[in-house]
């Protein structure tokens, strides 16, 4: 496969804060690569170092095979980008804006067809002061393959949206891999992650703490299944699972390789006790599960 | 691609995105001749009235008081049977001040606490003690007083057009200075994306003042316009000097708005600033009053605020003041140079990658 963006030892620093820390990671042209972490663990400074947006402390930048010390002209002419807090001429209507961006490029997609991938036909003469957060995120895509790039880098496009919204984005992520761009995704949503991407490197404290494919990620767990429930009493689940968490709402969750054999250790428990079980859950372990084993914290925290 | 074509695309967008901003609309074209309306009734003829002033004279000798006093032009005199009804008069609030003359005692009566009247007072008193002195000391007049005016432009200077100047001077400050404001502070994420796209820092900065020079000479033309129409005021325009001008002080009012946002951490505190700085300018910079109203320390603080040299500037092309070639040509390269010198380290510093 080829390997559209590459990245080694990427260092940059906030004064004391090493924002990203020595990152490496290849790219392949027409996979969904993402780069999953909590708030503050260095996507946003990672991609829009990538981005030609902030100059880094350390590192090695290859694009297309080629070493690149700045991100110029040529190569911002081959990439696309959405940051994560876009704003526009809000005086200018859907496709005025997206005319003016396709102005700047001498590559260009059409912006007609771009309105139709985006599903914005319909508000392509509105001002864009009248977009909801939705529209305006899907606005922030089109401009972002206005030059028809090879690589897209979607900074956390669906943070802030309705879960209907969220969806319709995940639909227009998937349609642009068909279509066969590179597509550099960050998210703090493990689902989204899970849902769309073909690789996922954990980010945290601005350091790679895991890689690899979904499925990958989960088995490196060891685990089959993960138990989930509520309890209306208390009991010492912790004392009995190694791998249990209790969480904040007082849900508790155990990782086990038997999950049979687990469930009867916690009817056990909970009838000697006198304490009822609720809300019981036995799914397949998840990211979420992964970053919890490889921190001690939840994506959320 | 060619350079030129992304500066039109730019110069486009940020017009029409100028042209559909009402509120922004309002300030630039609206706003400003609103307040030509006000000042220009407030301190200038519109507004203006003579001075009445109550008189009694208890002998017949001192008419030719009431004719020395009509004859200057600046009193109108009302005339009282007595004393106690002219004081009557005074005290219903009829009158500011009064005049009364009885034998060789004169009385001049005014409201107390009332600053803007003790010039005229002092000037009432001293006339009419030396035309009575003269009267009664059988003084021959001697001494003859010509008057005569010199003008300051190609056209009789009026307080409309001094005001007009001032506010043509206050539109290409606000429209320049507000607008590096909104485009550097408010809209970072926005210049992200601008940074992010192929285009050199220089080009977005012309496109976007390009748009402002645009607009600060629709608005001035359209004042120009609009004060002549409907308020009938003469100027002779030299349109060539005031196309120079409004694009050199356009650029300076742009630079200033630069320093504002590179002084102040948030594009809030930058505006609040350049707000205060604007009522400072319109206030001290000779923009709706002449600069000699003002006491002397200010005037020298006046002569700090380049609002003052752009409303100079502005009179200066409109033919109500006079200025020399040279100083009027020093101006606009001054005022060019430092707007450019800003200008183009200002798109180095905010179109450039964060560190």
């Amino acid at each position: 496969m080829e390997e559209v963006l590459k990245v080694v030892g990427l260092k940059k620093c906030y004064e004391e804060v090493k924002a990203v820390d020595g990152i490496s990671f290849s790219i392949y042209r027409g996979e969904i690569f993402s780069l999953l972490g909590p708030n503050g663990a260095g996507k946003t400074t990672t991609m829009e170092i990538l981005e030609g947006l902030r100059r880094p402390d350390a590192g090695e930048i290859y694009y297309f095979g080629e070493r690149v010390q700045k991100i110029d002209m040529r190569i911002k002419e081959r990439i696309g980008m959405q940051l994560q807090d876009s704003r526009f001429f809000d005086y200018l209507t859907v496709k005025e804006n997206l005319e003016f961006f396709a102005g700047l490029y001498s590559r260009k997609n059409d912006v007609t067809r771009l309105l139709d991938i985006l599903g914005l036909q319909d508000k392509s003469k509105t001002l864009v002061k009248h977009l909801s957060g939705g529209q305006l995120k899907r606005l922030a895509i089109a401009v972002a393959l206005v030059n028809d790039p090879e690589v897209v880098f979607l900074d956390e496009p669906t943070t802030g949206l309705d879960p209907q919204a969220r969806r319709t984005l995940w639909n227009i992520i998937v349609k642009l891999k068909e279509m066969g761009k590179t597509i550099f995704l960050t998210t703090h949503y493990m689902e989204e992650a899970e849902q769309l991407a073909d690789r996922v490197f954990i980010i945290d404290h601005g350091r790679i703490i895991a890689s690899g494919t979904v499925n990958e990620l989960v088995n490196s767990l060891g685990m089959e299944s993960v138990v989930e429930f509520d309890l209306d009493g208390t009991m010492p689940v912790e004392e009995y699972f190694k791998d249990s968490r209790k969480f904040e709402d007082g849900r508790y969750e155990i990782t086990t390789h038997d999950p049979e054999k687990t469930l009867s250790i916690v009817y056990e428990l909970a009838r000697k006790h006198g304490v009822k079980i609720r809300n019981l859950v036995i799914r397949r372990p998840n990211l979420e599960d992964v970053f919890l084993h490889l921190t001690g914290r939840s994506l959320r925290d | 691609m060619n350079e030129l074509k992304k500066l039109i695309v730019v110069f486009k967008a940020y017009l029409k995105d100028s042209a559909r901003d009402k509120t922004a609309l309002f300030l630039t074209f609206l706003f400003p001749l609103v307040f030509l309306l006000i000042f220009a009734n407030v301190f200038t003829g519109g507004g203006y009235e003579t001075t009445k002033i109550g008189i009694f004279l208890d002998t017949p000798d001192a008419e030719i008081v009431k004719r020395t006093l009509e004859n200057t032009g600046a009193w109108e005199l009302i005339p009282y049977e007595s004393g106690s009804e002219l004081r009557a008069a005074l005290i219903d609030g009829k009158h500011e001040i009064g005049v009364i003359i009885e034998g060789n005692e004169i009385k001049l009566i005014y409201r107390e606490g009332s600053p803007a009247i003790m010039g005229e007072v002092q000037n009432i008193s001293m006339m009419v003690k030396t035309v009575l002195e003269r009267l009664y000391n059988e003084v021959v007049e001697i001494v003859k007083v010509k008057k005569e005016n010199y003008k300051a432009g190609r056209v009789v200077s009026t307080g409309r057009n001094f005001i007009l100047a001032g506010v043509i001077a206050i539109s290409i400050l606000s429209n320049g200075m507000f607008s590096v404001i909104s485009v550097f502070g408010a809209h970072k994420q926005f210049i992200k994306r601008l940074i992010a796209s192929p285009v050199k820092p220089v080009i977005m900065m012309a496109g976007m003042t390009l748009t402002r020079f645009v607009i600060s000479l629709i608005a001035a033309i359209f004042m120009l316009y609009l004060s002549h129409s409907m308020l009938a005021m003469v100027f002779d325009l030299s349109f060539a000097k005031f196309l120079v001008l409004a694009i050199t002080s356009t650029l300076a009012m742009m630079a200033l708005g630069v320093l504002f946002v590179s002084l102040f951490k948030t594009s809030k505190a930058a505006s609040n600033a350049a707000s205060i700085f604007m009522v400072i300018a319109t206030f001290f910079a000779g923009v709706y009053f002449p600069i000699t109203f003002l006491p002397k320390s200010l005037q020298t603080f006046a002569s700090f605020i380049p609002v003052k040299y752009v409303a100079q500037g502005v009179r200066y092309t409109l033919g109500v003041e006079y200025m020399s070639e040279h100083a009027f040509w020093m101006m606009n390269v001054v005022f060019a140079l430092s707007g450019i010198f800003l200008l183009v380290w200002a798109s180095n510093v905010f179109f450039r990658p964060e560190r």
